[in-house]
């Protein structure tokens, strides 16, 4: 069957984008595709990795099980937009310190568990980093330096 | 040291938070992308009649199908030639590859996939190494005999596309000499390394008939001879830009859909991506062994190892791919670190109707290990001696041979073993029943491969370092911090590039822990070569005797008067008009001899008896890595491989029935996660290694290797029960301790 | 993933009308997505519920609860209505999937997909809890235990949609638990159960209902360990007796995840477990 492209605005890291998609497109696609956002990853779309994880409406998401025009009239916070211009976001440099990037690639969407977490609870314990980067799968670290960075970041902020 | 040594940031670490990484599936060429999609076996194993490719070619928006018809009829593989690229007559996995196509878009190219009808007559399939072994098993390749393989792999008959065999001293006489003798039998599956970036490639090929492959590879040197082999062109007319690479592990070494791709694009004249499904990466990569162990060991009483005899069958799936490489490595490393008279090995590497197994990090480490530290512990528990002190008793040391011959120096394995029985130790076991603690010691070889690299003084004194490795595990950092300390210059004074097959100075592969010693080696060399032409220039500028000359800090200086200095800034201009010209030097090494890198670790677990579940309380690595270049990158890799490790040991394995794998999917292939990792305690064990570049080993593979073992010990020691069946599941620790209480 | 129209009514009846045989209603789309990109379901309409106001909403209701369809299953978890008089809800809630699923995926997908192992449709048996299944000329209200048919099949007829749940009040002396096995912490249940006891002024049970989850082709009570503990104060063996009899209730299979033998060894200790649990917050001890 045919169907037709769907028009949606969807606010990405402060700027609203309006375009013309298909119903099929998933936002992952949307924003790697579309929008040239490629900083978001796609590990399995499955919504298991966590490689896409995105903060949608201000609650984390994983972008490869939405459809694009779900987001319509909605904000999205992807990757790019953590850094403050030059300034990069305090868990942009204790990740970088505490070496919680290894390959790189989990690393977008950690990010922005971690930064989810931190704007719902600012003062995490340790297991509540645990609990809040478990639906991000990183095959390098051993997530033992990932969450030392974000106890870190917490403290700094 | 200054840098050598310092836990430094990766140099690429802003663009991995930021984001700006290009990983293989971000890579934009110019021109619009087609999407490629692989079309595949969903028998393991079956004759093909008949492939109709027409209802795909004439769906609109289709640009290109290829299939065997396109390609030469090539033969390939580095040890046996025993693959096709596109299955020709016969299809020996569910995955195996029938035919591609490119479409204008994703939807397009699904569809025209589903288009392609192929009509097969079912064999019957065997997907286990001793069934594939057996006189009535279906033959997987019928013309076997007719391969060429490589003259080192021997004995090839039946499914057997490699029999290695090592004998040691006289194992007869040394079982007869033992007071006791233990044999036990284990089983290992295939595991996936589930990098968390499945495989993908982007290639174009223009008018000049030259093919750019965009991929993230661990070895781009020889992806670019087996695309060429494969589609027979020229191998410089194949260039390989390898992208950032989301994690490897050993999975990205072999062609996978590459050459597809460079078939479509060629057709279609129009760039094509693929990127494989999580589903497909499971089931169309290159996973690790399946090995079916046993173990045969004769100790005196006071449990000293008098004699081994071991016998492993790795399934290596539907050709021989790295697997007789393999089985022969494993037979060196299969008797463990230990120092044993009599041996007696035979390793088989069998073909079965899976994916054909590749080079899982630390290639039949931890089946081996899993296999022989378990044996080791139940031995020295029937003699009532203290395990650790039963491994201290047989362990190996400088001067020793590994069974194939080969002399170990720098072996510090009584030094590591010894360091993690006492962390453990300096705690006290937590109160309450069902707590049990293990420990295991392993060694990996590290060897090295040719390599050269580049590297040269820019004109502002900073340093450039050109080579042809792709950064897996922090090796361009490293690499740095090499050439930063014999400069005298900071990390960030260091730009490192890694170029294209065409531009950069051949390098090893990032595999087996030896990207360090290889590429760490040639930089070295290179850096004190341009050490040399930097004093050469400064010598005449400072009217100083060459020898007399120091680097640090950024300038070259007069040993004793450092007011008498020239900056390496000075140096770079000074070269440009100085006779001999801009300060760069290639250098290169060859095969370097091997040197052992030993992990000994031990945990702490908790079982739940009645629901089977472990929880490790406390995980202890300590390892022997020689100079650790970056302690910051030396413990991410220890902590990350004990994690994989834990995951082959609790929960990990591509599971199979009627040949198709049940869980090719992140629901059911259970990796850890946060919640599952433990806190891992690492602790390195630093002596300068005379074969490593300033003494570094490699470090890579060793903390993946133990955990099997480490964990099975620890659960026997809680809850009594011994799997020799990995994973370690809850299930299979219930089923043991209801067998237990009902004998 | 074949091509199909994206709706996205503002108001239930819109929805409703859209829901053709060929349509299909999205809520949190965590299975639906899957589905839809492996073909398994090939739509040729898609009804996003979520721009209607008000289906996501948690409110007292007859004394006891309603939860709209749409609720997430991270705002049952934090839902203080849940967390204080429904334990083993928000315990199930706060253990589907990561956070990025329990943000999207809702009680009403949990529920209507009908998977024999969702975590919320246990406690929710256990708890008493009715469906609401809307349609275009009204709507009926069923008991939860009637809504699943089998795997992937429940009772809502074209045209119907599960727009609520309800559970009833909860009056003193009453508890409830949930327990799941897993093979890793990020997992479907390998088998998931829920119990709730109320006690009398004697502390003996008046009312007990246990569930059990991914032992059989749906979500279902275990009827001869409820009737086990009826009359019965609580010790060590009644809590044993209910599990084996939970056991025989339970009609696992083998599967990828676990064995059916396994399952019914963890069906006698999660059992247990609930049981005891819920006696203990039945009074007031847990």
């Amino acid at each position: 069957m045919t169907a037709e492209p769907i028009r949606i605005t969807v606010t990405v890291n402060g700027e609203s984008f309006r375009e013309e998609v298909p119903a099929t497109r998933s936002l992952l696609d949307f924003l790697r595709d579309d929008l040239g956002l490629t900083g978001t990853k796609e590990g399995c779309s499955e919504g298991e990795c966590g490689a896409c994880a995105v903060i949608l409406d201000g609650r984390l998401v994983d972008a490869c099980l939405i459809f694009a025009a779900e987001a319509d009239g909605r904000s999205v916070e992807t990757v790019e937009g953590l850094a403050d211009g030059e300034e990069l976001h305090p868990l942009q440099r204790t990740f970088a310190a505490a070496g919680a990037a290894q390959c790189g690639y989990c690393t977008p969407g950690m990010l922005m568990a971690c930064k989810s977490l931190l704007d719902r609870n600012p003062s995490p314990t340790r297991e509540e980093v645990t609990h809040g980067i478990a639906g991000n799968l990183c095959r390098c670290t051993g997530y033992g330096t990932i969450i030392q960075a974000v106890m870190e970041a917490a403290k700094e902020s | 040291m200054k840098v050598v040594g310092q836990e430094l940031p990766r140099v690429e670490i802003l663009e991995k938070v930021t984001g700006q990484s290009v990983f293989g599936a971000d890579v934009s060429p110019a021109g619009r992308v087609l999407h490629g999609k692989m079309v595949r076996s969903p028998h393991p194993h079956a004759r093909i009649t008949a492939v109709r490719t027409e209802g795909a070619e004439r769906l609109p928006g289709v640009r290109a199908v290829v299939t065997a018809a396109d390609l030469p009829p090539v033969h390939y593989g580095n040890f046996v030639r025993d693959e096709e690229y596109f299955a020709r007559t016969k299809v020996r996995y569910v995955g195996d590859r029938i035919a591609a196509v490119a479409a204008v878009d994703e939807e397009t190219a699904e569809e025209a996939a589903r288009l392609i009808e192929v009509d097969y007559q079912v064999l019957p399939a065997v997907t286990s190494g001793p069934e594939a072994m057996a006189p009535e098993a279906p033959v997987i390749h019928e013309d076997h005999a007719d391969y060429w393989a490589q003259p080192s792999v021997e004995n090839r008959r039946g499914n057997v596309c490699g029999h290695k065999q090592i004998m040691r001293g006289d194992p007869e006489r040394g079982f007869a000499e033992a007071d006791r003798i233990f044999e036990h039998r284990f089983h290992v599956p295939m595991v996936h390394q589930t990098y968390i970036e499945p495989h993908t490639v982007l290639a174009q090929f223009d008018a000049s008939g030259k093919a750019t492959v965009w991929v993230p590879t661990q070895a781009q040197f020889p992806l670019r001879a087996a695309i060429a082999q494969i589609l027979r062109m020229p191998m410089t007319k194949v260039r390989v830009i390898p992208t950032e690479i989301g994690g490897g592990f050993g999975g990205k070494i072999s062609p996978t859909i590459e050459p597809a791709a460079v078939a479509l694009a060629r057709k279609a004249r129009q760039p094509v991506r693929i990127v494989m499904t999580r589903g497909e990466d499971f089931q169309g990569s290159n996973p690790r062994h399946p090995f079916h162990l046993r173990y045969k060991t004769g100790v005196r009483l006071d449990g000293t190892i008098t004699a081994r005899e071991i016998e492993l069958v790795l399934g290596t799936g539907y050709s021989a791919g790295s697997g007789v490489m393999i089985s022969q490595g494993a037979a060196v490393r299969a008797p463990g670190p230990y120092r044993i008279p009599n041996l007696r090995i035979d390793s088989y590497c069998v073909y079965t109707n899976t994916p054909t197994c590749g080079a899982y990090r630390g290639p039949a480490g931890p089946q081996l290990t899993f296999a022989s530290e378990s044996q080791i512990d139940i031995i020295a528990r029937e003699l009532g001696i203290d395990p650790v002190e039963m491994r201290l008793r047989n362990a190996f040391e400088d001067g020793d041979e590994t069974p194939a011959g080969a002399r170990l120096e720098d072996v510090h394995a009584r030094e590591t073993l010894r360091k993690a029985a006492d962390v453990m130790n300096e705690r006290p076991r937590p109160a309450g029943e069902n707590i049990g603690r293990g420990l295991a010691v392993a060694h990996w070889l590290v060897g090295g491969m040719a390599s050269s690299a580049g590297v040269k003084l820019n004109e502002d004194g900073t340093i450039g370092i050109l080579t042809g490795v792709v950064d897996l595990s922090g090796a361009s950092t490293s690499l740095a911090q090499i050439a930063a300390e014999v400069l005298g210059v900071s990390l960030d004074d260091v730009h490192v590039r890694t170029a294209d097959t065409d531009f950069a100075p051949h390098s090893t592969i990032s595999a087996g822990s030896q990207a360090l010693k290889s590429m760490g080696s040639a930089v070295l060399l290179a850096a004190r070569e341009v050490k040399r032409q930097i004093q050469q220039v400064a010598a005449d500028k400072l009217e100083a005797d060459l020898g007399d000359l120091e680097l640090d800090d950024n300038k070259v200086f007069v040993k004793g008067s450092p007011e008498r200095a020239v900056s390496l800034r000075e140096v770079g201009h000074l070269a440009l008009e100085h006779e001999r010209g801009p300060i760069v030097s290639t250098q290169s090494v060859s095969r370097l001899v091997p040197h052992p890198a030993v992990a000994a670790h031990a945990a702490e677990v908790a079982v739940d008896p009645e629901t089977g579940h472990v929880r490790i309380l406390r995980y202890v690595a300590v390892q022997d890595v020689g100079t650790a270049v970056n302690p910051l990158s030396v413990r991410g890799q220890i902590e990350g491989g004990v994690m994989q490790g834990l995951g082959q040991a609790l929960s990990e394995a591509c599971t199979f029935t009627d040949g198709k794998m049940d869980n090719p999917n992140l629901l059911d292939y259970k990796i850890f996660s946060a919640l599952d990792a433990p806190a891992v305690e690492t602790h390195l064990i630093q002596h300068p290694c005379a074969s490593g570049p300033l003494g570094a080993k490699g470090v890579g593979e060793p903390p993946i290797i133990p955990p099997p073992a480490v964990i099975a010990n620890a659960v026997a020691d809680a809850v009594g029960v011994r799997i020799h069946d990995l994973p370690i599941t809850p299930e299979k620790i219930v089923r043991a301790l209801k067998a237990r209480r009902q004998p | 993933m074949r091509r199909f129209h994206y709706l996205a009514p503002r108001r239930l009846d819109e929805a409703l009308s859209l829901l053709t045989p060929d349509a299909v209603p999205l809520a949190g789309g965590t299975d639906l997505f899957l589905r839809m990109e492996r073909r398994q379901t090939q739509p040729d309409a898609v009804v996003d519920l979520k721009r209607i106001p008000d289906m996501d909403r948690i409110e007292p209701s007859d004394g006891g609860l309603r939860i709209g369809a749409l609720a997430p299953m991270e705002s049952l978890a934090a839902s203080s209505l849940i967390v204080n008089g429904y334990r083993a809800l928000a315990e199930s809630a706060r253990v589907v999937g990561s956070i990025q699923t329990r943000n999207r995926a809702t009680i009403g997908g949990n529920l209507a997909n009908a998977s024999p192992a969702a975590d919320t449709a246990t406690p929710l048996l256990a708890l008493g809890a009715t469906a609401e299944a809307g349609r275009v000329d009204g709507s009926r209200e069923l008991p939860l235990e009637q809504l699943f048919l089998g795997p992937g099949r429940t009772a809502l007829e074209s045209g119907e949609l599960l727009t609520a749940v309800r559970i009833p009040a909860m009056p003193g002396r009453t508890g409830s638990s949930f327990q799941r096995c897993v093979r890793t912490a990020m997992d479907i249940a390998v088998v998931n159960c829920a119990a709730f006891v109320k006690l009398d002024e004697d502390g003996a049970v008046e009312d007990a209902r246990i569930a059990l989850g991914a032992v059989g082709p749906t979500p279902l009570r275990a009827l001869s360990a409820e009737s086990c503990l009826q009359g019965r104060r609580f010790d060590a063996d009644a809590a044993a007796e209910a599990a084996e009899c939970a056991a025989h209730d339970a009609r696992p299979i083998d599967d990828v995840r676990a064995s059916a033998d396994y399952r019914k060894d963890m069906v006698r200790v999660l059992t247990r477990r609930a049981v005891e649990n819920a006696f203990q917050r039945a009074r007031g001890e847990a």
